[in-house]
């Protein structure tokens, strides 16, 4: 291996020496490499059974920890529209949990709209004649305004989101389970002057006038918003899960 | 001039701890065996000096192909699960110390034929 060949003289003592400086340099460096990584982290002084049990212990974390990984990169893919760090990344991301939740109603909204007061014109009795308000007639204006550039609807301050329903149950007024009652304010925000059209064009306003009920119409565009709550339940779906293959 | 490679040992420890350089903690396995392997090829060379049959260019061949062989076998031992380190472990260790046993022997002989010059 190392030994071998012949060589005598000045010149080969010489390089006998030259070389093993350099390979003593070179092994040196080599050790103090060395030393300088197996210093870096905490040595644990325990005996091999017990480094091995940690090894397979530390691997099962690793497996662990890789599968998380790669659920992450494929979440990552996904919103990896465009090349950038990961902090415009998370901002990203927040910016759009934020968006989804102020789509889904989960955060409070103000903004231009109206403001709809449904309340008793205070006429006497009359025989034979129905004044009630139905859940229906509030489902209509709601519709209505949903159907005429509305993007928040609130009504008596319950926030109206996707799975929100609004009914009577023996004769008190529900939205959500919350009950109310007259006088119904309705407020919305989105297109005011839309949505005065389709109240003022829709016979449903005289259809509250004919039970003497009156739809007082606040309309909100500068400086003054109509401020919406946000939705405080939980939302909570028992039944309808997430479509795996059509993708989100 | 037998302190020549102890000077160079020290020089490139220093060097090293200068630098401060460090591998990925899955290599030290194989620089480890490969520091010992270098070593062993060292003290070969010093030993070959001594007995005067010093070749530059097999102990430069040697150097580098026992290095790269021992990190090689401990490897492979990763690879196939057994601690075939242990084995370049035992040969280079075994091996270090009959070299040294013989460059002992070798300047104690040294000393006692030929009085020390002033």
């Amino acid at each position: 291996m190392t030994t071998g060949g012949s060589g005598s003289g000045a010149s080969s003592g010489r390089t006998l020496y030259l070389v093993l400086f350099g390979a003593s340099v070179l092994v040196g460096f080599m050790a103090a490499v060395q030393i300088a990584t197996v210093r870096q982290p905490a040595v644990s002084h325990g005996d091999i059974v017990e480094l091995r049990s940690e090894l397979y212990q530390q691997q099962a974390k690793q497996q662990s920890l890789l599968k998380t990984l790669a659920d992450l990169q494929n979440q990552l893919e996904k919103y990896q529209a465009t090349s950038g760090n990961k902090e415009d990344m998370a901002r990203a991301l927040i910016q759009e949990v934020q968006e989804a939740r102020r789509q889904a109603g989960l955060e409070p909204v103000s903004g231009p709209g109206i403001i709809l007061t449904i309340r008793d014109m205070g006429l006497p009795p009359a025989d034979g004649q129905d004044r009630h308000v139905y859940d229906w007639m509030l489902q209509m204006i709601v519709n209505l305004l949903y159907g005429n550039g509305a993007e928040a609807v609130a009504v008596n301050g319950q926030r109206l989101i996707t799975t929100s329903f609004i009914r009577e149950v023996n004769g008190i007024m529900q939205v959500d389970t919350h009950p109310v009652s007259m006088p119904y304010v309705i407020a919305a925000v989105g297109d005011v002057d839309r949505m005065k059209a389709a109240l003022t064009i829709n016979p449903i306003v005289q259809d509250y006038r004919q039970i003497g009920k009156e739809i007082i119409i606040e309309e909100r565009k500068d400086g003054r918003w109509v401020e919406i709550p946000a939705f405080h339940d939980p939302v909570e779906f028992r039944f309808a899960k997430k479509e795996v293959s059509g993708g989100t | 001039m037998i302190w020549l490679p102890i000077v160079g040992l020290v020089l490139g420890v220093l060097l090293g701890l200068a630098f401060n350089v460090t591998i990925p903690p899955q290599y030290s396995s194989y620089l480890s065996i490969a520091v010992l392997a270098a070593l062993d090829t060292v003290f070969g060379g010093i030993r070959a000096g001594l007995e005067g049959h010093f070749d530059s260019r097999v102990f430069i061949s040697g150097f580098f192909f026992n290095t790269l062989v021992a990190a090689f076998l401990a490897f492979i031992g990763v690879q196939l699960g057994v601690d075939l380190y242990l084995a370049a472990v035992f040969a280079f260790g075994v091996r270090l110390f009959q070299n040294i046993a013989a460059i002992r022997r070798i300047l104690m002989n040294r000393r006692r034929s030929v009085p020390p010059s002033p």
